[in-house]
């Protein structure tokens, strides 16, 4: 019970963080693993999609993935 | 008598099956209610992001013709990036309200309605740009 509560919690963690460091990207810039597509009208959206694996507080060398994907528009691709 | 009887005279039992008997039901609504509530968590950040996100690449359209198909193209993307399986359980659609019309106009504000599924419904608003 312990080891599903911690899996969610890191999980949604996981998913913040990378939201919030592809919406950094779009607004102040920078290199990080991303896909850009262009949008129609100029601006682009950043799209991250990764499968990680979910920690665990036990571990039965059994590892368990979860796609995480994160996305945010940048109007201005200058920056 | 006989009964009172029978329910004092000792009986061996099993702790294990007892603690068993007694705590699986709990465990298992604790199991469904934890699930369901990371579910329901997950579906919001997913759609309430989405929304923000679709109405960012509305208002920032450099016409009125191509603002709908900005908004739309965004979502476009992030289904790209669903399985099959998951586009198929949880459909997202878009749903886009001005409150004057021509919705795109300066000063004007837009609401950007995105629904996953059946019941997850977020918004996200925000005022066409005033200097456009």
């Amino acid at each position: 019970m312990f080891q599903l509560v911690f899996m969610q919690f890191n999980l949604m963690s996981d998913t913040h963080l990378s939201q919030g460091e592809v919406s950094k990207i779009a607004i102040s810039g920078g290199n990080n693993q991303y896909e850009r597509y262009p949008l129609v009208g100029g601006g682009s959206v950043l799209v991250r999609s990764k499968v990680i694996s979910i920690r665990k507080f036990l571990d039965f060398n059994h590892l368990s993935f979860k796609k995480i994907t994160s996305i945010a528009v940048d109007e201005d691709e200058s920056n | 008598m006989k009964v009172i009887k029978y329910l004092n005279s000792s009986s061996s039992g099993s702790a294990v099956a007892e603690f068993l008997i007694f705590t699986l039901p709990f465990f298992t609504a604790f199991l469904l209610l934890i699930t369901s509530i990371q579910f329901k968590s997950m579906a919001m950040a997913e759609s309430s992001n989405l929304a923000r996100q679709v109405i960012r690449a509305f208002i920032t359209s450099p016409n009125e013709q191509l603002a709908q198909q900005r908004a739309f193209q965004v979502v476009e993307i992030y289904k790209s990036k669903q399985s099959n399986s998951a586009q198929l359980a949880r459909p997202i659609t878009v749903e886009i309200t001005c409150s004057d019309h021509p919705c795109f106009r300066a000063g004007n504000l837009v609401t950007a309605t995105i629904t996953i599924g059946r019941d997850q419904k977020s918004s996200a608003t925000e005022y066409v740009d005033l200097w456009r």
